[in-house]
């Protein structure tokens, strides 16, 4: 939605990718900040006017999931100009956001050794 | 930042997908986003702030390392004058006591039948304001405050919020005072002041029993100094420390040569050193308008005539003191807890300032002119009169602020029974402790390291505190609760204190105190200036006072001896819970004890001698008895102390079930006098005490299975000490035959170098390892079946150099040793699933996602630093809180080790990537090595020669553990200097 | 019966092959009476490696802290036992194979029952290395086996051999255990009837006993001995290597593979005595399994132990001649340290008791033979435990010395491998002939008297 109509950047919600290991969830302010404008009337828009002012943060459900042994750097992919879709796919194409690529090691490996990023076990084990 | 902090309540929250994930076997299923982000807080990137710590009257400038709203590593403040960017083991541990289990998780009130119940803040408030009210009414000084050492905002509020009450009744009280040391300077120079001591100056140091390595004054600071001044000594036959003392602490392992005379004698020691310098006309020139003055105070002294009295033969009393004078400036260190503190403390700093000025000391290495916090502590005479009022029903309300007398003060003092006269006592302290237990009502303060604050440990350090996250709790800061209750009494009380918050209170001083107070821009650049560095620090020139009449302060029968008895009894303050403060921090209970190596348990020194006369033999449980009381303790044999004299570390046996100190072992101060015999100051020794053989024995967990000194058969670990005159690197043993291709590290060989010449196994980068690393604390038992988890440990390995008359050589080498990373690993190659490998840039890597735990590797390490995890670990909650989400959990069934601190080395690695420039010499710094005091610990790369560690590695004294062995470790380990130590241990 | 041999020999051949037949299937055919005790001994065994079962799946589930393993001292008892069976292994091939090759005809009769002991003690062993690891559900992770993370086991790892080593062997042994029976399970099928008939038919492989096959089957059989001796010796230097190639003091010596195949077929022959002497009255085949065959296990006893005493000899010697610190304390260590008693109980049993092998008449002696054999039995697994465990409680730094002490559970679980030898033993030899019937016959033929000649 917000990517494929309104073109918005990821990273304009996710400002975490470009300095943090995490991508991170925008903040509800950051959602109010547009909606208190854009789209009031929508039923969704009002739920999170709601818990705006209930002062709840929503609970999103995770899709990607790794194990606690793994570590993985949103910023240095970005960096690396590996872009979201690589892992994330084409969000802007989904109605509901789903996996598209399975986190699991196999994945990880291929793509490292295709592009000549370490794949040094330390890299993301530690 | 009051903004900040409320912030840090909703991080939940963001963090929690993280960092659930680090800690938790599963990870979460929901993502929760802040409400509002924090403007210095992003998800996943550590934040620090500089504060200071406060688990000693040091004061160490320290960086607390958050992630995600929460505490997860404090470091030291490289900004800062005390500590230079180090911790020492007590400060790393401060972490845990913020995640402790059993801290209060509200105010609670003493109920009708002598339980705790919950109360909301503001009815504590409340009750507390109507009972100081009532108190008021009762007349002057019905109000008592015990508290720790303050200074800056709380000392203002708190002396004026009692002024308002009509009290003048205000006590600074620590364990450890320096009373003796600031009443010599009132005598010697009037003074009223510990002086300022620059070891690092020093070429030559004589402590009378002073344990400055370990929790005298500032020990990080000292630590540091010392080992600067070892390493420019390194070529000194004579060496660097000599020390004066019955018994050696941490303090005394770490000299070149140790003498022993009979325990309460060290002062005539002293003055016979310095009798001897006035007899040989060797004093300095700038003390000649004293040395006539000195020459008659001291002449009772001779080295010869004090010889029976002190044990010690006039030779070496003269030898000491001739080198003191030629190794200026020198220093002279008197006074220390387990030391030297008895009924001729005063006599003895007296003397060492003597000696200070006969070598031309003052000024050099010793300074006065800035003072120290410790000045404003409390007398032990304050205390025994404040008892006895408490006693007589003098006091109506009694507030204790983060003091815990009821344990600390020698049960002889009889406070324990004082405070029960008292019919309202209050305490503001975090955790239960034996004071607490005697307290009606609780209104828990915040950590230190969750409240603003303000420190000066001495003139021209002002030290700042800040919440480095959250309150975990419902607790109040101190300063709010009294300027709420201050404003609930009376109007004038209100008007004395005023109304604002505390954080507002110490902001508007600090503003204040900027230089252009009323220019609003510049107070405030001036607050965010302290927030980012710490504090204010500024120089403070030390004064040369004049010497005044010392003879009759001197009065000390020079053939006088202790009262007879079989042994003296001296009671040592812990390296690891100071006076028992911290002896609820599992890290510092499963740490061994630096000299002892006992871990989870208390313990009783004994003299091999002496044990073999009295058919005692260690975990033999003996019973010492003495005019005050009667303890049981499991015996030590310790070799480093005189036959005569036992000893015993303070900290254990808390009464209070707190869940790691609770019940643990006994309280040596049950055995201590009030005060010193015919002397108003505290002491910490008891003569003329029995020992004896209870009969059963009981288990005592050593860690180290088997420490040198003992008669049992062990190879050295290679070549340890160096006679100091080794000028180039020796040849390797075996010409180095290789089955395989050498590894070729392209762009990093990370390595270490460590010099022994400089460790004092203080043991603070053990503790920050545990800290770093997620390291599971096992627990007694599994402690007991050496099944401990430490990465890093503290060898100690005892060297038997002949002793020359009564001049001892000590000669101790602590080795902190860990996974040296070898090149040619022998655990490597046997692991068949290449959950240990040879990484790229010379690390011995651990997958712990591969490894299935066949713990061929460890059996294969002739180091023996791999740890396995035998059982599944936990971390009671809240402890799980301050896991670093950096470093993976260990499941049960792998085997883990050290990496050189991996996270942090690709931590600086993405860093350098993200502003884009290359690593440079210093970037990455392992936690052992950032906390080491001693600055003993250099890290880096062996690739580039000019970086530190590759210069560090071709020193002379440089070896490798077992390098017979050919495993081409990355660790240079530097020989230690020991004076007359033979050259090869083989 | 009669502990006398020679009894079927005096038959005329045809009655003495029909009567072979007749007693080695007595067995199959349950006409022996010692049938109830035979199930007793199979149900108890059940019984008890079942109780083992269940403190694995308790180690499985709280971790290892359970057995009495610390730092240093990483291998106890389980990689004790894990040795302990590959040596008793080896008895089985050495009797089949290199006493074939080299034509020692006594052999035959207790060649079926070694071999046999073989397969079962394999199987026991080869249960302890993933017994004892940290994380056993992931033990296939030592096999190389190709997989999306692209990893590979190290083939420099001892452990990747021995896995290696301990399943050609296993695999190898079987082959030639199965090859020999065969014939036999011919015979079987021919003298069986129904769903047993049907069974035996299969096992058989539609042999007719044609000149063909019987050329073939030799040819096969000779191959297969051949190929196994040379495995008789490597396995065990494997398994050797585990501790050789290792830096701890006390393991790292050359001496170990010869000494741990001497070992190995020390410890075989023994138990191999340890299971016959009453397995001959149980099984009732004490006509073929004469005094005369024991008192032969018994002399190659002696020479075994002899060779024993010499590796202990200069094991030592090297650890006192190579000079190294470490060595010698290591040795002083087990000498006189924790561990002393088992050490000299290793040489008591090992390189003392069995000299009394040179007495004829204690060769002779089953009560002895028997007792013997388990006094052996103990030595040797003290030996390893001794190897293993005093090696790594005194290592190169004295800071982590340690002292390690088998707990209740590691106990259970050694004696449920004892169990689920004897329960599979016990099986397996109850239901194929006990002895290799065709070599048997052979035998009669090629010693009986020429017919016609007059006596």
């Amino acid at each position: 939605m917000h990517v494929a109509d309104d073109k918005l950047d990821c990273e304009l919600c996710h400002s975490g990718a470009r300095r943090s290991p995490f991508a991170g969830i925008p903040p509800v302010e950051r959602c109010i900040g547009c909606h208190k404008y854009v789209l009031t009337p929508h039923p969704e828009v009002a739920k999170l006017r709601r818990m705006w002012e209930a002062r709840k943060p929503i609970r999103w459900t995770r899709v990607y999931t790794l194990p606690q042994f793994v570590r993985f750097d949103h910023a240095s992919h970005v960096l690396a100009k590996v872009g979201c879709e690589t892992c994330h796919g084409d969000v802007a194409s989904m109605d509901r956001i789903g996996r598209v690529v399975e986190p699991a090691m196999g994945a990880c490996v291929r793509c490292h050794r295709e592009r000549r990023a370490p794949d040094d076990c330390l890299t993301c084990h530690y | 930042m009051i903004e900040r902090r409320q912030f840090l309540k909703t991080i939940g929250i963001s963090g929690s997908a993280a960092l659930l994930e680090q800690c938790a076997p599963t990870p979460s299923h929901e993502l929760i986003p802040y409400l509002v982000a924090p403007d210095d807080v992003v998800p996943g990137v550590a934040a620090y702030y500089a504060t200071t710590c406060r688990e000693c009257p040091a004061g160490c400038g320290a960086l607390v390392k958050t992630m995600n709203g929460r505490i997860t590593k404090a470091e030291g403040n490289p900004a800062h004058p005390i500590g230079r960017g180090r911790l020492c083991v007590r400060g790393q541990a401060a972490v845990q006591s913020v995640y402790n289990p059993d801290r209060f998780r509200t105010p609670l009130l003493r109920d009708a039948h002598g339980v705790f119940q919950p109360i909301s803040w503001p009815d504590a408030e409340s009750l507390l304001a109507a009972k100081l009210g009532a108190a008021m009414q009762g007349g002057a000084d019905r109000v008592a405050w015990i508290g720790e050492l303050l200074t800056g905002a709380l000392d203002t509020l708190t002396s004026t919020w009692l002024a308002a009450l009509g009290s003048r009744r205000r006590l600074f009280y620590e364990t450890f005072d320096y009373e003796p040391l600031v009443e010599a300077g009132a005598i010697a120079f009037g003074r009223r002041e510990v002086p300022r001591y620059e070891l690092d100056r020093a070429g030559f140091i004589v402590s009378f029993g002073a344990e400055f390595l370990e929790t005298w004054l500032s020990n990080v600071e000292f630590t540091g100094a010392y080992a600067r001044a070892r390493r420019r000594q390194l070529r000194d036959p004579e060496g660097t420390l000599l020390v004066v003392a019955p018994r050696l602490s941490l303090t005394g392992l770490n000299a070149d040569a140790w003498i022993a005379p009979r325990p309460g004698s060290e002062a005539l020691v002293a003055l016979a050193m310095a009798h001897a310098i006035v007899a040989d006309g060797v004093a300095h020139s700038s003390a000649a308008p004293y040395v006539r003055g000195i020459a008659s105070a001291v002449a009772p002294y001779a080295a010869e005539r004090v010889a029976r009295a002190t044990d010690v033969d006039a030779a070496t009393i003269r030898r000491a003191a001739r080198r003191f004078v030629a190794a200026r400036p020198s220093l002279a260190i008197g006074g220390g807890v387990g030391g030297t503190s008895d009924r001729h403390a005063v006599q003895l700093e007296l003397a060492c300032l003597l000696l200070n000025v006969l070598a031309g000391n003052i000024g050099e290495t010793i300074g006065y002119g800035a003072g120290h916090a410790v000045d404003r502590l409390a007398t032990r005479n304050d205390m025994l009169e404040t008892t006895r009022t408490m006693a007589s029903g003098g006091v109506d309300v009694l507030l204790v602020h983060h003091a815990n007398p009821v344990f600390t003060l020698p049960p002889a003092v009889g406070f324990a029974d004082a405070i029960s006269r008292v019919p309202f006592v209050v305490s503001f302290a975090g955790a239960p402790d034996e004071t607490t237990d005697r307290a009606h009502l609780v209104l828990p303060d915040h950590h230190f390291l969750e409240s603003w604050g303000d420190y000066a440990p001495r003139a021209g350090v002002a030290s700042l505190l800040q919440p480095a996250a959250a309150p975990l709790f419902d607790t109040r800061a101190t300063g709010d609760v009294l300027i709420e209750v201050a404003n609930q009494i009376t109007a004038d009380t209100a008007r004395a204190v005023g109304r604002t918050t505390w954080a507002d209170y110490v902001r508007s001083r600090w503003a204040g105190g900027a230089a252009a107070a009323n220019d609003q821009a510049a107070a405030a650049a001036g607050w965010q200036d302290a927030l980012a560095s710490g504090g204010r620090f500024e120089a403070v020139d030390a004064v040369r006072p004049a010497l005044g009449d010392v003879a009759r302060a001197l009065a000390i029968d020079p053939d006088a001896q202790e009262p007879a008895g079989p042994f003296t009894f001296i009671a040592c303050p812990s390296t690891h819970f100071y006076d028992g403060r911290s002896a609820n921090e599992s890290w510092l209970q499963e740490v061994p004890d630096p000299i002892t190596k006992i871990a989870w348990g208390d313990w009783i020194e004994i003299h091999p001698d002496a044990a073999r006369r009295l058919g005692i033999v260690d975990g033999d449980v003996v019973r010492v008895t003495s005019a005050h009381g009667r303890i049981e303790a499991a015996a030590h044999l310790y070799a480093g102390m005189r036959p005569d004299v036992i000893a015993m570390p303070l900290g254990y046996g808390r009464l209070r079930s707190s869940r790691h100190a609770g019940a643990r072992g006994s309280n040596a101060a049950l055995l201590l006098p009030p005060t010193a015999a015919g002397s108003p100051h505290a002491v910490w020794r008891a003569s003329g005490v029995r020992v004896e053989r209870t009969g059963p024995r009981r288990v005592v967990i050593m860690l180290q299975a088997h420490v040198a000194s003992r008669e049992d058969a062990a190879p050295p670990l290679g070549k340890i000490v160096d006679p100091g005159r080794a000028d180039a690197r020796e040849p390797p043993q075996h010409p180095p035959v290789d089955l395989f291709p050498p590894h070729e590290h392209r762009e990093h060989r990370w390595g270490m170098a460590i010099d022994l010449n400089s460790c004092t196994g203080c043991n603070a980068c053990v503790a920050a390892c545990y800290a770093e690393n997620n390291i599971a604390v096992v627990g007694e038992q599994f402690c007991g079946q050496g099944r401990e988890m430490s990465w890093i440990r503290i060898e100690r390995h005892a060297h038997t150099v002949p002793s020359e008359s009564s001049l001892h050589r000590p000669a101790n080498v602590f080795l902190p040793m860990l996974c040296q990373q070898c090149d040619e690993a022998p655990c490597e190659s046997v692991c068949p699933v290449y959950a240990t490998y040879h990484n790229p840039e010379g690390l011995n890597a651990q997958v712990y996602a591969r490894c299935i735990g066949t713990r061929f590797c460890s059996n294969n390490c002739p180091y023996k630093v791999r740890r396995f995890n035998w059982a599944r670990y936990g971390w009671e909650a809240p402890l799980g809180e301050q896991l670093n989400p950096d470093v993976t959990v260990r499941s049960a069934g792998v085997m883990e080790k050290c990496t050189f601190c991996v996270q942090r080395i690709q931590g600086a690695k993405r860093a350098a990537r993200l502003d884009g420039h290359l690593l440079r010499d210093g970037d990455i710094v392992p936690a052992c090595a950032q906390t080491c005091p001693a600055e003993a610990i250099v890290f880096g790369d062996l690739h580039d020669p000019e970086s530190r560690v590759s210069r560090a590695a071709s020193d002379p004294r440089g070896y490798h553990v077992l390098e017979e062995l050919n495993t081409r470790p990355a660790i240079t380990y530097l020989r230690r200097s020991v004076p007359g130590a033979p050259g090869d241990e083989r | 019966m009669s502990d006398e041999p020679g009894a079927v020999q005096a038959l005329p051949v045809p009655d003495a092959m029909r009567r072979v037949t007749r007693d080695v299937l007595a067995t199959l055919e349950w006409r022996i009476p010692s049938w109830l005790a035979y199930w007793g001994a199979v149900g108890l065994c059940l019984f008890v490696w079942s109780i083992a079962a269940l403190v694995w799946a308790y180690q499985i589930y709280t971790g290892l802290h359970i057995t009495g393993m610390l730092h240093p001292v990483m291998w106890g008892a389980y990689i004790t036992s894990f040795v302990f069976w590959i040596g008793i292994a080896h008895s089985g091939t050495l009797i089949s194979a290199i006493l074939f090759l080299l034509r020692a005809h006594w052999r035959t009769s207790l060649a079926r029952a070694a071999e046999t002991m073989t397969i079962v003690a394999v199987m026991t062993a080869g249960i302890f290395p993933i017994l004892h690891l940290g994380r056993a559900w992931l033990f296939y992770w030592l096999v190389p086996y190709p997989n999306e993370r692209g990893l590979w086991v190290n083939f420099s790892s001892p452990l990747i051999w021995d896995a290696t080593a301990v399943g050609t062997y296993f695999v190898v042994s079987f082959l030639f255990w199965f090859l020999a029976l065969i014939p036999d399970f011919a015979a079987v099928r021919d003298r069986s009837s129904g769903w047993k008939r049907w069974i035996f038919e299969r096992l058989a492989l539609g042999w007719t006993g044609t000149a063909a096959e019987w050329r073939h089957f030799r040819t096969a059989y000779t191959l297969l001995a051949a190929l196994i001796a040379v495995l008789v010796v490597s396995v065990h230097s494997i398994v050797s290597w585990d501790f050789a190639v290792a830096v701890v003091p006390g393991w790292h010596s050359t001496i170990f593979a010869p000494y741990f195949v001497v070992g190995a077929i020390f410890s075989g022959l023994a138990m191999l005595l340890t299971l016959m002497v009453p397995g001959r009255f149980l099984l009732e085949i004490r006509d073929y399994v004469t005094i005369d065959h024991l008192e032969n296990v018994a002399k190659l006893l002696v020479a075994m132990s002899l060779l024993l005493t010499y590796s202990y000899g200069s094991e030592m010697f090297f650890a006192w001649y190579r000079g190294d610190p470490f060595e010698r304390a290591q040795w002083v260590f087990r000498a006189g340290g924790g561990y002393a008693p088992l050490f000299w109980l290793t040489l008591l049993c090992n390189s003392v008791a069995p000299l009394a092998f040179l007495s004829r008449r204690v060769r002779r002696n089953t009560t002895a033979l028997f007792a013997l054999s388990i006094v052996i039995n103990v030595g040797m697994w003290s030996e390893r435990f001794v190897i293993v465990v005093a090696s790594l409680a005194h290592e190169y730094n004295a800071y982590s010395w340690g002292t390690y002490r088998p707990t209740v559970f590691e106990w259970t679980v050694l004696a449920g491998s004892a169990a689920w030898f004897l329960f599979w033993f016990l099986l397996l030899i109850g239901h194929i002939p006990a002895v290799p019937m065709a070599e048997t016959k052979e035998r009669l033929l090629e010693t009986a008297p020429l017919e016609g000649v007059p006596a």
